[in-house]
């Protein structure tokens, strides 16, 4: 069956078509959750969420957009309302951080810019959290779900330029955050640049 | 073009997304060689952008599926939503009819875009549609390679589909329509608390925990926001219909004007809606009468007039080329046209140009357009068999997708198998049935 079958099959009750749909999305429905949620628990609570009200709301669910960008949009605003339940039953901050970034078993880095690289990881995370709903979301659809501009805007329900904006804006609050805690500065060496051996702090070109 | 280096940061952003233009990129690399302060802002990003792409993908929970399904076998499924459910419908379908009833089907489907474009179409008989607009994958990789000055770092992984758009002013699509110097003439602003006690939102666009009914559509929501305002959607051009919370409730945001873009005109009343997105109740409007001070003071250029500019810009003529795309659309809240065309030696040119008939932008590549495929070289049905033939074990009724894609201008089915818990992601040339991709996930 294809997806398209499934979904039809499943918005009119097919609980197995349903588990079909459940296991070829639950990967991409987790990793998007846990980006928007920051932490294991509320990931798995969010994602499971979103499953349940694609099979509550499927018989509705018209085929308008793409069986997974409707998926990603119910992922988005299941981990916003897990979020708020969070912050309305603990006020106080949360002390433990993040989950623990794995280290990635790759080529070989010196042990000091593996160690950079994982602190940067770690700092990334954590600062995606301290980002907003909607400047997190594009980001985090944009990098880790790897979606297109188009893709996002139809997730999001905004316009393309909307989204172009607010994935550069949320870059720019992420690169804020992590310079202000010192993870980005000597990361990557800044070329000597023309400008800079002569001196000129010149921030405005003619084209 | 002078641009502030906060512009920058956009092109910036946007270029690690593969999503600039050549030029663009080249105005970019050229800037950021004399602004140390862009350097930096690029390095940061590159660092960002490459700690993101390095984060794992968790595995998913132990026996989630499992989880979830033993709620899904508990949970009823909300009803579909009755044809009849709401008085104002009837209102919807009398303007729907009106609308047909002249032609002016086009506002009904999705926003601004689709309108305007389909508004042209109507009137131009020429309207090529054949190749769908940014077709150039490689083009971020060349021009990379071609720039000195950049962190090798930034050559890999980044470089992803290419899409051309201009940089839009951000989340403000009223402002951006209705270009330069408006003055506001008179300011009608209501708003009505209108709230019966309305049903919860529909689980299906949030939450588990929400109750049972189903949200309207845009399009309904568009039709209650022209009835509303007496008009028709042969009337207006919309430019956004977004649902969005507000208050604790899901509402869509209807925005048009009126008259519609096509007409030449010295002002244009602007709307602006919230329609219960449960309900279909009215929550608020506004209607501001805006002058349109300088309106283009010549009449918009046709479609032709379009494709000559840029024939003449190209140095070419039209038994030169062969168009593949002239279209209306929106860019920057003003419109542009897209046109597209290629030359016998595979030369791909790629223009904007406003309705003024200046050009906006344009794009040339020297050899990357090929021709569409002949079609039907390699069957659907053969491309099914070729797919199989690579995952062993694996039938027919494994195929999750079988699409007939154009890939710059050549012929591929992409094919996706699921097959023993694995996702299989194969590309099969419609021309030669090779395999272009193969690719499985666990």
């Amino acid at each position: 069956m294809t997806v398209e079958e499934l979904v039809r099959a499943a918005a009119k009750g097919d609980e197995n078509a349903f588990g079909d749909l459940v296991r070829l999305h639950e990967k991409k429905v987790n990793h998007l959750a846990l980006r928007l949620c920051g932490s294991p628990e509320d990931a798995a609570d969010a994602a499971q969420e979103a499953f349940l009200s694609a099979w509550k709301g499927l018989p509705s669910f018209r085929g308008e957009a793409d069986f997974s960008t409707w998926l990603y949009r119910l992922t988005c605003n299941a981990s916003i309302d897990v979020l708020r339940r969070e912050k309305r039953q603990r006020e106080t901050v949360s002390l433990d951080g993040p989950a623990p970034v794995p280290d990635l078993p790759d080529g070989a880095p010196s042990p000091q810019e593996q160690a950079e690289r994982r602190e940067l990881r770690r700092a990334v995370e954590e600062g995606l959290m301290q980002l907003g709903d909607t400047h997190r979301q594009a980001l985090v659809l944009r990098e880790m779900q790897e979606l297109s501009y188009e893709e996002i805007a139809a997730v999001m329900e905004v316009d393309l330029g909307t989204v172009k904006s607010r994935i550069s804006r949320a870059r720019a609050a992420l690169r804020k955050i992590l310079q202000k805690n010192g993870n980005l500065s000597g990361y990557l060496p800044s070329k000597p640049s023309v400008a800079a051996q002569k001196g000129g702090g010149q921030h405005e070109e003619k084209l | 073009m002078r641009r502030s280096c906060e512009e920058y940061e956009e092109l910036i952003s946007e270029f690690l997304d593969g999503e600039l233009s050549k030029e663009e990129q080249l105005a970019l690399m050229k800037h950021m060689s004399g602004c140390p302060v862009c350097q930096k802002y690029f390095d940061d990003l590159v660092a960002m952008h490459e700690a993101m792409e390095e984060m794992e993908v968790p595995a998913v929970p132990e026996g989630f599926a499992e989880r979830v399904m033993a709620q899904v076998r508990e949970t009823k499924q909300d009803p579909a939503p009755k044809k009849t459910a709401f008085r104002w419908k009837r209102w919807a379908a009398l303007a729907a009819c009106c609308a047909i009833a002249v032609g002016g089907l086009w506002a009904f489907r999705g926003g601004r875009k689709d309108s305007s474009q389909a508004a042209v179409t109507a009137n131009m008989p020429y309207a090529y549609q054949g190749v769908p607009a940014g077709d150039a994958p490689e083009e971020a990789g060349e021009a990379l390679d071609s720039s000195a000055g950049l962190p090798d770092t930034a050559a890999d992984g980044m470089v992803r589909s290419v899409m051309r758009e201009d940089a839009a002013e951000p989340d403000a699509p009223m402002a951006a329509a209705a270009p330069a110097a408006e003055t506001p003439k008179s300011t009608q602003d209501a708003v009505l608390e209108n709230s019966p006690p309305a049903p919860e939102p529909a689980a299906g666009y949030s939450s588990a925990k929400q109750a049972d009914s189903t949200l309207l559509e845009a399009e309904d929501a568009r039709n209650i926001a022209l009835a509303h305002a007496g008009l028709t959607a042969e009337d207006v051009t919309f430019t956004a219909t977004k649902l969005d919370w507000e208050d604790g409730k899901q509402v869509y945001e209807v925005e048009f004007f009126s008259p519609s873009a096509q007409y030449d005109s010295a002002e244009r009343t602007e709307y602006d809606y919230d329609i219960d997105a449960v309900t279909g109740a009215v929550v608020k409007y506004s209607a501001e009468k805006k002058d349109l001070a300088p309106a283009p003071a010549s009449t918009p250029i046709a479609a032709e007039d379009a494709r000559a500019k840029a024939l003449a810009h190209a140095g070419l003529t039209a038994a030169d080329v062969t168009f593949t795309k002239t279209e209306l659309d929106w860019e920057n809240g003003k419109q542009v046209y897209e046109v597209e065309f290629y030359t016998a030696a595979g030369a791909e040119y790629d223009y904007e140009i406003d309705t003024a008939g200046e050009i906006v932008r344009f794009d040339y590549d020297a050899e990357s357009y090929a021709p569409p495929a002949s079609a039907g070289t390699i069957t659907r049905e053969k491309a099914r068999e070729i797919a199989l033939g690579k995952v062993p074990g694996a039938s027919a009724d494994h195929i999750t997708k079988l699409e007939l894609d154009d890939d710059d201008g050549a012929a591929v089915y992409e094919v996706e198998i699921v097959y023993g818990g694995v996702e299989y992601d194969l590309e099969i040339s419609g021309d030669t049935g090779a395999v272009l991709e193969f690719e499985a996930e666990g």
